[in-house]
């Protein structure tokens, strides 16, 4: 399964690839990673990512944030799964992140178990 | 108007000069309500020809009119053998010494400054028609000579009429004195009245401007809470990766110990230990600071919380934790004893936990600032002493906060939970922190709060709350 992580902190991916280190190496999953919205939006139309299935995003990036990433992913991509991830847990994010139709939402900081649990559920 | 403010002899003919018609309807009713008969001429030579005309008892002339003025018709009265024993009554601001001079040349009776009220006016009247005397027409014995203001005046008036206009510009000089001296009076009572005013408006504005800063001060910190706790997830987040690869490091090293001799392994595996360790503490103070970066990001919200079952002794430990060290961080040498005894039954409650705790650590914080100030006036003879009591009441729950400070006198009891009521110097305290207190027990949670207090003893919080609210 092939998964894009959309964060502007460069050490999620460390973070990422420890996390899933054992699926990683038994190829369970493949992670590809994008730091803001406009790169994860460039590597979906590349299709460098064609096989990705799954976004999970952070909403609070500079420049286009998780929120407006997440409807224009549903707009184009109806198909691909979209997780929010945010620091901010806000009735205003989670309403807007609902309106604009993503398949979960989780706050930081991130329960790597839980996380693992919805991603095998898919 | 009743009959008997009616002047004798009333029916008296008054005529006014005046070239305001306002000012003249105005006096001629007046003049009308008291029972005389008023005609009115509009400036000095129609007032003239109806002096000559209709003879009135009395004139009242203004001074500055067009044409004639009033010195003039005056004058032209007084010149007239069949005219001048009307008495005349000048109406001035007198601004000006030379007026009185200027009204003796021109032979009037009496001044009457404006404004007058009703009652000077007709008591004036009453005088000049009372005091009536026919003019002799001739002058004091070769006059009178004397300097004004740097010019040389003769007065050829004679005695009667100096001294009513005298006796009329002292009556005025007196009044307005009177007038004056009350006036000042007032000034100084409203002077008072607004300096007060200022000096509230001052406090107030001290208050909004440290409301400000503490609402500039709580959206700083929920910035600042939020912006480390970033690298606060990385920090634990890393430690507890580490973690688990030194476990699975310790694994490896164990399928391996064949490869070392014994001793080289024993350092491995200590080494190992100390690292796992560390990286424990790593992760269990990047907790502890995590929890801490929750607990501002909740006190600087602004909304409306959320009711959620919460550990009511569990929240008083923290918040004596935080009041506690708050207080040892702004004064290292101060100390306080804190007697805790908490009510393991008391279990959990449906509240706001932000905002309970908010109570609590208000309370808290003004208990721990008796003790202090109370230390600071005693010195090492006093010993500083909090005790927190928590209690079940079955279906509600009770608080004790009690510190052995200076107490509070019955005087301001009442005054505790007003807005902006503070007892501390200017910028040490809102004045807001019980009046927010009260609207979250009493308002929010339907609760009690209420002080018991000795002067010089204790002070006792006494907050009771039901466990579930609606």
């Amino acid at each position: 399964m092939h998964i894009l992580v959309v964060d502007d902190e460069h050490d999620v991916q460390l973070l990422f690839e420890q996390r899933f280190r054992r699926e990683l190496r038994a190829a369970q999953i493949a992670l590809h990673f994008a730091f803001s919205g406009q790169a994860a939006l460039d590597a979906l139309k590349r299709q460098e990512a064609e096989e990705v299935v799954l976004i999970l995003s952070d909403i609070n990036m500079p420049g286009m944030s998780g929120l407006e990433l997440l409807k224009r992913i549903k707009a184009c991509y109806a198909h691909l799964k979209v997780f929010l991830l945010t620091a901010y847990s806000d009735a205003y994010n989670y309403d807007t992140a609902m309106q604009y139709g993503a398949d979960d939402y989780l706050t930081k900081p991130i329960d790597f178990a839980a996380l693992k649990r919805k991603i095998q559920a898919l | 108007m009743t009959a008997q403010q009616r002047p004798p002899g009333s029916e008296v003919d008054i005529l006014i000069v005046e070239d305001s018609a306002i000012q003249a309807t105005l006096l001629k009713r007046t003049l009308a309500q008291h029972g005389y008969a008023v005609t009115v001429a509009k400036d000095g030579a129609e007032g003239l020809a109806m002096i000559r005309a209709q003879k009135p008892a009395l004139v009242i002339s203004d001074i500055e009119m067009r044409g004639m003025d009033g010195y003039a018709m005056c004058r032209e009265i007084k010149r007239d053998e069949a005219l001048r024993d009307i008495p005349v009554i000048l109406l001035t601001s007198l601004s000006d010494p030379e007026d009185i001079v200027r009204g003796l040349h021109a032979g009037a009776d009496n001044y009457l400054t404006k404004p007058y009220d009703d009652q000077y006016l007709l008591s004036r009247i009453n005088y000049v028609l009372t005091n009536r005397q026919p003019r002799t027409g001739d002058g004091e014995q070769g006059g009178i000579a004397l300097h004004l203001a740097g010019k040389r005046h003769r007065i050829d008036s004679d005695r009667q009429q100096i001294l009513d206009l005298l006796i009329s510009t002292f009556e005025n000089a007196v009044r307005q004195n009177r007038e004056l001296r009350s006036a000042q009076l007032e000034l100084r009572a409203k002077n008072a009245e607004l300096e007060e005013t200022l000096r509230q408006l001052h406090t107030m504005q001290d208050q909004v401007i440290a409301q400000e800063k503490l609402a500039s001060l709580g959206a700083l910190t929920a910035g600042i809470a939020h912006e480390i706790r970033n690298p606060l997830n990385f920090v634990t987040n890393f430690a507890e990766l580490s973690n688990e690869l030194l476990h699975e490091l310790h694994d490896d090293l164990a399928e391996q110990q064949a490869l070392f001799d014994p001793e080289t392994f024993e350092d491995l595996a200590d080494l190992l230990a100390s690292l796992q360790q560390n990286v424990q503490k790593i992760t269990e103070h990047g907790k502890r600071a995590d929890r801490i970066v929750n607990g501002m990001l909740q006190h600087s919200r602004g909304q409306a919380g959320v009711r959620q079952p919460t550990d009511i002794n569990l929240l008083l430990s923290e918040d004596i934790d935080l009041a506690y060290h708050g207080m040892r961080a702004q004064d290292t040498s101060f100390n306080v004893s804190i007697d805790t005894l908490l009510d393991p039954t008391v279990g959990s409650a449906n509240v706001v936990s932000q905002d309970i705790s908010r109570v609590f650590l208000n309370i808290l914080n003004n208990a721990l600032y008796a003790v202090h100030v109370k230390h600071k006036e005693l010195g090492e003879g006093f010993r500083p002493t909090l005790s927190v009591r928590s209690t079940n009441l079955g279906d509600r729950l009770e608080v004790r906060i009690r510190d052995n400070g200076n107490g509070i006198p019955p005087a301001i009891r009442d005054k505790l939970f007003q807005p902006f009521f503070t007892t501390k110097p200017t910028g040490s305290g809102t004045g807001l922190g019980l009046s927010i207190s009260r609207d979250i027990v009493v308002q929010e949670h339907q609760g009690t709060i209420e002080i018991d207090s000795e002067v010089g003893q204790y002070t006792e919080f006494i907050i009771t709350f039901p466990r579930q609210t609606s």
